[in-house]
């Protein structure tokens, strides 16, 4: 995958991701989340501040160091902003700790989605500020109908990841013996199920296990990518609009692009803590003496767990997301391009 | 129990549910308020109302400003007496973000008459005057206040330069003679992270924004 192929080079980028996962998940194991929550959300509070008054003095006194403190608090608010709470990083989790994959994998995931999220962004405001002289308020509120459409493809992800869980039970309850007592275990309730699929471990091993080749199909990476990427956070149109208001479109542009790539890492350090947490579970599986068929039985089941949580996710978000306001509680949202010929 | 390592997966997936799922995803400040507060009081020492001017963040300001200039037929200082109503009407709806306490004790508020938007070095400002709902002596008492976007999509701040608050960011002209001071926020981080992830309709005060809140203090005593 091209995604991956500049990280694998810049193998100095992997200890240092490690570490940053390493650290997460102490820290979430130690309890210490709270404060630390609270942390993030002060700094993320001082860098939105400071990434304002960053660009409105880069267009002001365009210099390298304007430029260089531009940048640099842009990259660190992307880090802390990533920090918080989020779909796209609880649909990534779900999907990285319930489908498997590899580093490489995750850390190209990572970096693709952030991206893309930054460059819908960008487009938002090039289509409908540049392209069809909306105000950059318009624009901001077309992010909820953006947003609307990326939960869907979060939907449409999970169905497709429990599609293809299916698809993997059946193959592993299959060909040998199919008493009628097993049948149950093709109940969509996932919950109920896990200790049934333990009853089959007995079973003759000796089925193909389903390699990681099959996890690594690119039409999956795409929908990922792009249910967690489609969705820009207004604070970034709102930027981008007003940067361009000042006539420093470009500089809007380098902002969010060193942003997404400060959210990357992030993402990509709870992706690994993902991957790693499955592979400890994996490990625990396998010394417990499965079958390759109770194995794959269970991780069929986990990912049949994981579509199903998606798809939840992808729904309560979409039903939460209509009730948001677009544009803050000072003024009224404003009016649609559509609705108001005349007056707009 | 050959299912520990699976269920301790499983747990660990729903801890994570928990932690990533939050309905307000993006309770982030998207802008800033600056904010000043004169106390109005009369010669008796009796406090009637609050005199708030808002000081919106310069990217805010832009892009109100931009849609102002949008509307033909009509000129900024129009444009601007329009918005100030939309804002007051708004916030009318939202108890003009405001809670004030005097002695602890909360104080209904009037409603907003007197209220004014304008431009000052791009930045939007909208005055206005909020009174009580009955005037209320300060001898002896102590006055506290917080102006707030519950949803903290505006982060709401006094005025303040070098981390300090201004002088001029929290007034008292005339009687009684009292000690004024801007406290900072300082929330128990565990119920910001249970604001942060109650449901709208399940918690008695929801919304991130009062927790960051900062509390202005009239003390008379």
């Amino acid at each position: 995958m091209s995604l991956t192929r500049p990280f694998t080079r810049h193998a100095g980028i992997m200890p240092a991701l490690l570490l940053l996962s390493a650290i997460v998940m102490i820290v979430v194991w130690q309890g210490g989340l709270q404060s630390v929550s609270y942390q993030l959300l002060g700094w993320q509070r001082d860098l939105h501040r400071s990434l304002t008054l960053a660009i409105t003095e880069l267009s002001r006194t365009p210099t390298m160091a304007t430029w260089v403190s531009l940048l640099g608090i842009s990259f660190a608010y992307g880090v802390f902003h990533a920090a918080g709470p989020g779909h796209g990083k609880a649909v990534l989790a779900t999907y990285l700790a319930t489908h498997g994959g590899a580093v490489k994998r995750a850390l190209g995931l990572s970096f693709a989605a952030s991206l893309l999220q930054g460059m819908t962004a960008v487009a938002l405001v090039v289509v409908l500020v540049y392209g069809l002289g909306w105000v950059t308020r318009q624009a901001m509120g077309s992010v909820a109908w953006v947003e609307q459409a990326s939960f869907l493809l979060v939907a449409a992800l999970g169905a497709w990841l429990c599609w293809r869980a299916f698809k993997q039970l059946r193959q592993a309850y299959q060909p040998e013996r199919v008493a009628p007592s097993h049948s149950s275990g093709h109940e969509h309730n996932p919950n109920h199920e896990h200790s049934q699929g333990h009853d089959h471990s007995l079973c003759c091993g000796g089925a193909h296990h389903i390699e990681p080749h099959q996890a690594l199909d690119w039409r999956t990476a795409m929908m990922t990518v792009g249910a967690i990427g489609m969705r820009p956070c207004s604070g970034a149109v709102l930027m981008l609009g007003a940067a361009s208001l000042l006539g420093q479109f470009e500089v809007g542009v380098a902002s969010v692009v060193a942003m997404s790539i400060g959210t990357g890492i992030t993402v990509s350090a709870l992706a690994l803590a993902s991957i790693f947490a499955r592979g400890w579970a994996q490990r625990r599986l396998s010394k417990q003496q499965y079958s390759q068929r109770g194995v794959q039985k269970t991780t069929g089941w986990v990912a049949l767990a994981g579509g199903a949580l998606i798809i939840v996710l992808g729904i309560s978000l979409s039903v939460a997301g209509v009730a948001q306001p677009a544009s803050g509680p000072l003024l009224n949202d404003p009016p649609a391009r559509q609705g108001h010929p005349l007056t707009g | 129990m050959k299912s520990t390592g699976l269920s301790a997966f499983i747990a660990l997936l729903v801890g994570m549910g928990n932690l990533l799922l939050s309905p307000q995803a993006s309770a982030h400040p998207h802008g800033w308020i600056d904010l000043s507060v004169r106390v109005i009081t009369d010669d008796q020492g009796a406090v009637s109302g609050l005199h708030q001017t808002w000081r919106m963040d310069p990217f805010y300001s832009l892009v109100v400003f931009e849609e102002l200039q949008q509307v033909d037929n009509a000129s900024l200082e129009e444009g601007l007496d329009q918005l100030g109503k939309e804002i007051r009407d708004n916030l009318a709806k939202q108890h003009y973000m405001t809670e004030v306490r005097i002695n602890n004790e909360r104080q209904g508020l009037g409603e907003v008459s007197e209220y004014t938007a304008m431009e000052r070095d791009g930045r939007l400002i909208f005055m206005f005057i909020l009174p009580l709902e009955s005037p209320q002596s300060l001898a002896d008492a102590t006055l506290t206040y917080q102006v707030f976007d519950p949803t903290y999509y505006l982060e709401v701040v006094h005025e303040e330069e070098g981390g300090q608050p201004r002088d001029n960011a929290l007034m008292l002209h005339g009687e009684p003679a009292c000690e004024l001071a801007i406290l900072p926020a300082d929330p128990d981080p565990e119920r910001v992270m249970q604001a942060a992830l109650l449901d709208k309709d399940e918690s008695g005060e929801p919304g991130l924004g009062r927790y960051f809140a900062e509390t202005g203090q009239v003390d008379c005593r």
